[in-house]
Formats: structure tokens, sequence, C-alpha cells
């Protein structure tokens, strides 16, 4: 529409590429393990954020159930590998599909619910399927489901042996996440979707289905979040209900688009790239002693975020705008 | 081009406008004035499909319309500004026109009334990246009716566009409708400063506790006595 605009989105285009480009060539100076994993991690949690923030961020509707979306994801995927032998990768795909259409399924009623309302079922109903999946015998249980070890192989997606090529995969998936947002923003849905945040009667008065927006947002955001459950269930190979859809999950996806903004392009990484090494770090050096210290951490971050930032931070970064004579 | 004939619209059993019937031809400005409360807005929203009529038709280009949902009648090619704007007061100038213009399928045709909004408000050019609601209220009402054209509609109907804007702009919003005429579309205005939208109407009707009192030539109701005496304060 305006060639500022349109630099802006190419100038993003390129400054994601750089970063891909760095973070692939950080495990060529990082050899330490731990530290590896804390990075696989924050590039999973920027994933996830990132695909929150498509239907919570963009389409503003809070969801504090999408830890849901990452167990079925990781559920799939074992189940069909250890019961069908069905590899990964396909697991992959099929939990994101089931996702995104349990995502509809309850979204058909549930996006009558305007506001807080919203938030409570969402919560309501990451926690039923919890308990469900906690009785569940022919999905182990409360005992989970181990995955059977077998030789390094990309085929299974399984490494014992080194970190690498989960980072890999996870800088993939983050980038995917991102690059899906980036090109969702200046899309027909992306338009609708702030439309329907911002005053959904005008924008029914415009056209916009209502409706089926939302459901489009959740659609794609419970697919991405399920596709990063996958590749969590192979990256620690053995889940249960708790560790794979317990409700932290659902706090560590809203998160960090919070604290780094809400609604933006940016947001969800820079929310992860500081809160994941942070609450990972306090875990590891208070441990033992103060499991719940990386709460207290979170907990100062949000409250601080809130008085003194409540947009998040990302505009921080923004250049300053001219302000137009008058 | 549009055709209302006896209509009639109420809200909770209250009538608003009865048996009410105007004619709008193509490449008109037709202005509909009355008092406080005489029905127009109401006029307005029933024929955008905002609110239903009880009785009556509306047609447009020989189509019926009245019953239609409110976005099938956008999609007919009459965009409605009505007087509370509706804008997303926390998206930007630029994400606003967009979100006018979804309507078309193809990016050219989506872009194609951007250039007629620049040239009558070049302020919004300036203010493409600014939220909706750091907008002074002239500017706006001239995003609403910008907006508008972004569905590239061929009957514009705007619901007292120069209500809490400051004179200078109110000027320069009805010099736009003019130009809006000449590029091509028709144009319904509802207006209670009558003084000024006579200036640029070809048509008006006279509204009175929701029936049609009086309608003419612009000119001709501009001279009228009693027009004089009750709305002009002259």
């Amino acid at each position: 529409m305006d060639k500022a605009f349109a630099a802006r989105r190419r100038r993003d285009l390129m400054v994601a590429a750089g970063l891909v480009i760095i973070a692939a060539l950080l495990p060529l100076f990082v050899r330490n393990v731990y530290i590896q994993n804390i990075m696989v991690l924050t590039l999973m949690y920027t994933a996830l954020s990132q695909s929150w923030n498509i239907l919570s961020g963009y389409c503003g509707q809070i969801s504090l159930g999408h830890s849901l979306y990452f167990g079925l994801g990781a559920y799939t995927t074992a189940l069909l590998f250890t019961k069908l032998g069905v590899l990964p990768w396909f697991g992959m795909l099929g939990g994101g599909i089931v996702s995104a259409l349990i995502a509809m399924a309850l979204g058909y009623p549930c996006f009558r619910l305007r506001g807080h309302y919203f938030v409570i079922a969402t919560i309501v109903i990451a926690e039923t399927t919890l308990l469900l999946f906690q009785n569940w015998e022919f999905a182990g249980a409360a005992l989970g489901i181990d995955i059977p070890i077998r030789r390094d192989s990309w085929l299974t997606f399984q490494f014992a042996r080194s970190k690498l090529p989960y980072f890999y995969f996870a800088l993939a998936l983050a980038a995917v996440a991102w690059f899906v947002t980036w090109w969702l923003e200046d899309s027909r849905w992306g338009y609708w979707w702030r439309a329907v945040k911002d005053n959904p009667d005008a924008a029914e008065s415009l056209g916009v289905v209502v409706f089926n927006s939302k459901m489009g947002a959740a659609a794609v955001s419970a697919f991405l979040v399920a596709v990063g459950g996958s590749f969590y269930a192979q990256f620690v190979s053995y889940i249960d209900p708790d560790s794979v859809m317990g409700f932290q999950f659902s706090l560590l996806m809203a998160l960090p688009a919070v604290l780094g903004g809400i609604g933006t392009l940016w947001g969800p990484m820079l929310g992860a790239v500081i809160l994941i090494p942070l609450t990972e770090l306090t875990r590891s050096y208070v441990g033992g002693s103060g499991r719940g210290v990386d709460l207290i951490v979170y907990g100062t971050l949000i409250v601080l975020i809130s008085l003194v930032r409540p947009q998040g931070l990302v505009g921080l970064f923004a250049p300053r705008r001219k302000v137009a004579a008058p | 081009m549009l055709s209302v004939r006896d209509v009639t619209t109420a809200y909770r059993g209250l009538v608003a406008i009865s048996g009410v019937s105007i004619e709008v031809a193509k490449g008109e400005i037709v202005c509909v004035a009355g008092a406080n409360g005489a029905g127009k807005s109401t006029l307005l929203k029933s024929i955008a499909g905002a609110e239903r009529p009880r009785g009556g038709s509306v047609t447009f280009d020989g189509v019926r319309i009245d019953g239609l949902a409110q976005h099938l009648i956008t999609a007919h090619g009459i965009a409605f500004v009505p007087e509370n704007r509706r804008l997303f007061p926390r998206l930007s100038v630029r994400d606003n026109l967009r979100l006018g213009s979804y309507l078309h399928r193809g990016a050219a045709d989506r872009e194609a009334p951007l250039r007629l909004v620049f040239e009558l408000f070049p302020r919004l050019s300036e203010r493409l990246a600014q939220r909706a609601e750091t907008l002074s209220g002239g500017e706006q009402q001239m995003l609403a009716i910008s907006r508008a054209l972004m569905t590239r509609p061929r009957l514009l109907m705007l619901d007292e566009p120069s209500q809490g804007i400051m004179p200078k702009l109110v000027d320069e919003i009805f010099a736009a409708v003019k130009r809006i005429r000449d590029a091509g579309m028709t144009v319904l205005i509802v207006e209670q400063r009558m003084a000024e939208c006579l200036d640029i109407a070809d048509r008006a009707y006279i509204l009175q506790t929701g029936r049609v009192l009086m309608q003419d030539t612009a000119a001709a109701i501009k001279v009228d006595p009693d027009v004089r005496k009750a709305y002009l304060g002259l």
C-alpha cells in the first residue's frame, strides 16, 4: 500500500534470515551440552509462543489451554510410533491435523464466549483432557509412554548422542512459525484477525465473518503447537500426561509473547530468548532447595512488565518515528 | 438507482420511520434533512441492513436488498458510514483502509481506490502508520469515508459527517463529497447542518417525526419560506 510499509516488511524478513544464520552457526562455538539443551528449549518455546500468538495475540482470543494441543501432538506421534510403527514425521503431521480439528471442534461452542469466559473455558478443557489422559489405559495412563530407543537416525528422528539434530529442527520450527506469522500478517486473514480483536461489530459490518476468522486462527495456531509437541516427545523420548499436557506449558507459551509484546511479529521470540534461559538457569543453579524459584522469576517479570511496559518489550527496538510536520 | 418504498422501521415496537419513500438517481447527491429524532439515521440504517425494516421494500439497481445481511448489502455496492464511524481504534490508518478493501479479490482491484482517497484527503497519506484513535475527529471522519470508498461502492451513504468536527474540516469534507460524486459515485447524505448540505446537494428530502414532509430540488428547498424559518433559522 505504501513504500514505508513494504520496506519494513522486507527489512523484517532480512533480519529474520540473518538471525537464522547466526543461530545456525551458534553450535560451532557452544559445545557445552547443557547450554545446547537450553538453546533447543529456547527455540522450541519461540516456535510455540509464536504459534500461540496467532490466536491469542493477533486474533485476541486469549487461550490458557494450549498445553492441550502440545500434548495432543506429543501423544499422537508417540502412540502412532509405539503402537503402529508410524514414523514420527508422519506422526507430526497427524498430530498437527488432529489438533487443528479438535481446536475447531472446541472453538465451535467456545468462540461464542467473550473475554474472561473464553479464557476460563480454555483452561477447563485442557485440565479435563489432562485428567482423561491420566486415566486412559491404552495411552499408558499416568505412567505415560516410553518411546523405544533405536539407532540414531533422521528416519526415526532419534539422536541419543548429540543434541545438534534437535537444535536444527527446533530452529527450523521457530523459523517456520515466524515466517507463517510474517506471511499472515499482511494477508486477508491477518487483517481480519486484527479487526476481530479490535472491534468485532465493525468487522462484521465490513463483511468479516468473525466466527470463521477465529476458527481459522485456532486451527493454524493448534497445528503449529502440536508439531512442537511432537518434537518435544522425540526430544525427551518419554512422555506422560503431566510432562506434556500440564498447565505450565500453557503458561510458557503465553509468557514470552506477553513479555516481548503480544500480537507483534517479534514479541514471542524476544520474550522467549529472555525468559527461557533465565528460568532454566535459575532452576539449575538455585535448584534443589528452591523448586519454584523460576516461578518467582516469572512473577516478578510479569509484575514489572505490566507496571512499566504493558505493551511488551518489542517497542524498545523500533526506530523512533519521525514526527510529521504539521 | 436506489428506490425506497413505504419503508417502516421500529425499535421494540417504537416506530422510528413509517411509510418513507425516497428515490436516488445515479450521479446525484441527495440530502436527507430534519430535526433530531426525525428518523434520518434509521432510514440509512434500514437501507444498509443495520436495521431490518418491518415493512416496505428497498431496491438497488433493480435488486431487492431489504432483509439482506449488512455485509451482503456492502457487496452489492452500497457503502455506509455510520454516525459513530465504527473505525478500528487500535489499528493503524493503513490497516483500517485495508480492511475496507478485502471485499475484492485481486490486489490491483483493492489498491485502485487509494489514489482517489489520497487525492481527497492528503493528510491521511501522511498518517498511514498512526493508530486511528490518535487522529482528530475530522481525520477520523475522513478515514471512515475513505474506508467506505475502499469497498468501491456505487452508492455512498453518510450519516452526519459533520458531527463533532471543527468548521474548517467540515468544509473540506463537504468539498470531498462533491468530488466523490464527480468521480462517478452517488451520494446519499444525512445532515443537521442543512445550509451547507443543500449547497452541494442536487435534491433533498425533509423528514419530520418519521415521515417525509417535503421533497424537492435543493435549490427550491433552500428558498422555501417555511424551511428557511424552521430549519435554517433565517
